[in-house]
């Protein structure tokens, strides 16, 4: 069973979004109040609130992400020491950028006995509330309301959406993140556009949306171009959200690309790709070669894998995969959380837990797993009545609490 | 907004013939419309203050403490006479007289523990013509007064009453969309729109 660690009290409206840095243990919030919380996501420590972005946004700010670290979550760059920063997306249809300054603190290397203190030494002060988080950016170009900002792997591109149905995708160096070069605006959607997610180790990009379709984006091989490469129909209302499972999850086999979205027709779905998608050596590999044999990115051909064991009573929202579990974990209007576990042997999945009133009679309008300083992965759940509640989603509840 | 009357003969209830919860109104036959709006809300179990902000820059139903709930139950009655007095966008008349709303078209379910469990509310709008096109905002309208009115246990659907509007799918899946809806409640214009239409309320 699910149980609370933590209500934090970090709003005083509506959260819509919430984020956890790949490595470093922070949290950022955002919230109608038109700022950003961000959190230290330690549990002997409570949860301290590190600072707080504001005065940027005119109106709600509704989405939030952290850039990876430079070289990609899963390996990440040693030769550099990667400051942490992250987007936000506001109705007021700009997006802000947010970053720390070297912090003077330095990293001198002798001062450390072995690899892991230093390790720990930065990881202190990079979440330290003595960092200035500092507007870095303001990006323009959507027309109205920005429903969604996700960074790819490496964080040299970020993706926007908004209600004006479109969106951009911005290319900055992940290192300075001094410019944001609009490269590619798609208008594949009819309607308004929910939300943008990356998968995790390739540059796909997938989107949900008011038209109840999600779709799927790559770069064209012989060109830089982004286009679209799948549809996926099925759901029967507005897609809200969607994420890809992690090629390293335990849930995921080989050579299958999967997928999970949440719809307002109460339903938690898995679409998967039979087509092995290319991975960035074979594109590196073709492209040594002429164009006239070079592989052409074709389809992507996806298909509705199975719908998840029903639990939701309205609209689901969010939806998150771990990477670490294999889990998946939904959560809506109904305030319920729901945990998902695939059996060993079969493709089968069923509800492991749920959990309801999990912001009192609220709704929750986002949930990730994200993980603690302590090393234990958790789940953060943002709710309409301002709180952001941090749970432990093991079945056996531990011991010490 | 167009200066143009959308439907510029629509059919008008008298007020005395509205659904009330006054079981004998003679005295209320003499009185004016805004005299039997008090009533309606003296009537009301909810501490007036809560009722009579229809400025919309103020707080929402944060206000709702669960100690001033009141013991009794929501039914459609409390909430016919939270939505029914406000005015339409275009006419001097509410949308009770319009027969906008209906009191047979509001459904009420309470769940067992207000604490926990979640209510609901559904509301089918009858639009004076078929293709209305201040239907949703006439719903952004019902759905932002329910929504500052309500405790937030309170889970709102507004439908357009089956067969009485040409693109009732479109206008029902906007008024139902949190994040639009959301959205609309920040936009300026339409905000001072909704002010008007809820300044008839008590």
């Amino acid at each position: 069973m699910v149980h609370l660690i933590k209500s934090i009290e970090a709003h005083r409206d509506k959260v819509w979004s919430v984020s956890g840095h790949a490595n470093l243990p922070l949290l950022a919030t955002s919230s109608t109040d038109q700022t950003c919380n961000l959190y230290k996501l330690s549990c002997r420590k409570n949860f301290p609130l590190i600072s707080k972005l504001q005065d940027a946004h005119k109106r709600s700010v509704r989405s939030v992400a952290f850039k990876p670290p430079l070289g990609g979550a899963d390996t990440p760059d040693t030769d550099y020491i990667d400051l942490p920063a992250l987007a936000a997306g506001s109705f007021d249809s700009t997006i802000s950028v947010w970053g720390i300054d070297e912090p003077e603190d330095q990293f001198e290397d002798d001062e450390y006995e072995n690899d892991a203190d230093k390790h720990d030494k930065q990881v202190q002060i990079l979440t330290s509330p003595q960092n200035d988080w500092n507007l870095m950016a303001i990006i323009e170009g959507h027309e109205n309301e920005i429903k969604a900002v996700a960074w790819n792997y490496k964080g040299n591109l970020l993706a926007s959406c908004s209600r004006d149905k479109t969106i951009w995708i911005w290319e900055t160096d992940p290192e300075t993140l001094e410019e944001f070069e609009c490269i590619s605006v798609l208008s594949d959607h009819d309607q308004d556009i929910k939300n943008v997610t990356w998968h995790p180790t390739q540059n796909i990009l997938a989107s949900s949306s008011y038209d109840d379709t999600i779709r799927l984006y790559k770069q064209d091989e012989n060109d830089d171009d982004w286009s679209c490469v799948g549809v996926l129909n099925g759901h029967d209302g507005t897609v809200w959200c969607s994420a890809f499972e992690h090629p390293k999850a335990p849930s995921s086999s080989e050579g299958k690309v999967r997928l999970v979205s949440a719809s307002d027709d109460l339903s938690v779905r898995i679409w998967s790709c039979k087509e092995t998608v290319n991975n960035e050596e074979d594109y590196e590999r073709n492209s040594a070669l002429p164009s006239s044999i070079k592989y052409v990115a074709k389809e992507m051909t996806w298909e509705l894998e199975l719908v998840l064991p029903s639990v939701h009573e309205y609209p689901v929202y969010s939806v998150c995969w771990s990477k670490e579990s294999g889990k998946i974990a939904s959560a809506g209007s109904d305030g319920k959380i729901a945990i998902y576990k695939q059996n060993e042997n079969s493709n089968d999945w069923e509800i492991e837990s749920q959990y309801s009133s999990a912001h009192g009679v609220s709704e929750i309008n986002c949930i990730s797993w994200c993980k603690l300083e302590e090393g234990d992965e958790v789940l953060v759940t943002a709710g309409d009545d301002g709180h952001v509640n941090i749970w432990d989603p093991s079945i056996a509840k531990r011991e010490d609490q | 907004m167009s200066d143009e009357v959308i439907n510029a003969n629509p059919t008008i209830i008298n007020v005395e013939s509205l659904p009330t919860r006054l079981g004998a109104y003679e005295s209320a036959q003499t009185a004016v419309k805004s005299k039997l709006l008090d009533t309606f809300t003296s009537l009301s179990l909810f501490q007036t203050e809560n009722l009579s902000s229809p400025e919309l820059t103020g707080e929402s139903s944060d206000n709702w403490s669960d100690d001033d709930e009141p013991e009794e139950e929501i039914d459609a009655q409390e909430i016919f006479d939270l939505i029914g007095s406000i005015s339409d966008p275009e006419h001097p008349l509410t949308l009770a007289q319009l027969a906008v709303v209906n009191f047979a078209d509001i459904h009420v379910k309470n769940g067992p523990d207000k604490h926990k469990d979640l209510s609901e509310v559904l509301i089918k709008i009858t639009p004076t013509i078929t293709h209305c096109s201040l239907a949703t905002l006439i719903g952004l309208g019902i759905r932002v007064r329910l929504e500052r009115c309500l405790p937030p246990r309170f889970r709102i659907r507004i439908l357009v009453k089956e067969g009485t509007h040409e693109s009732e799918n479109q206008v029902n899946k906007q008024l139902n969309d949190k994040e639009r809806v959301a959205a609309a409640c920040e936009n300026e214009q339409l905000l001072t729109v909704i002010s008007q239409m809820l300044g008839s309320c008590k």
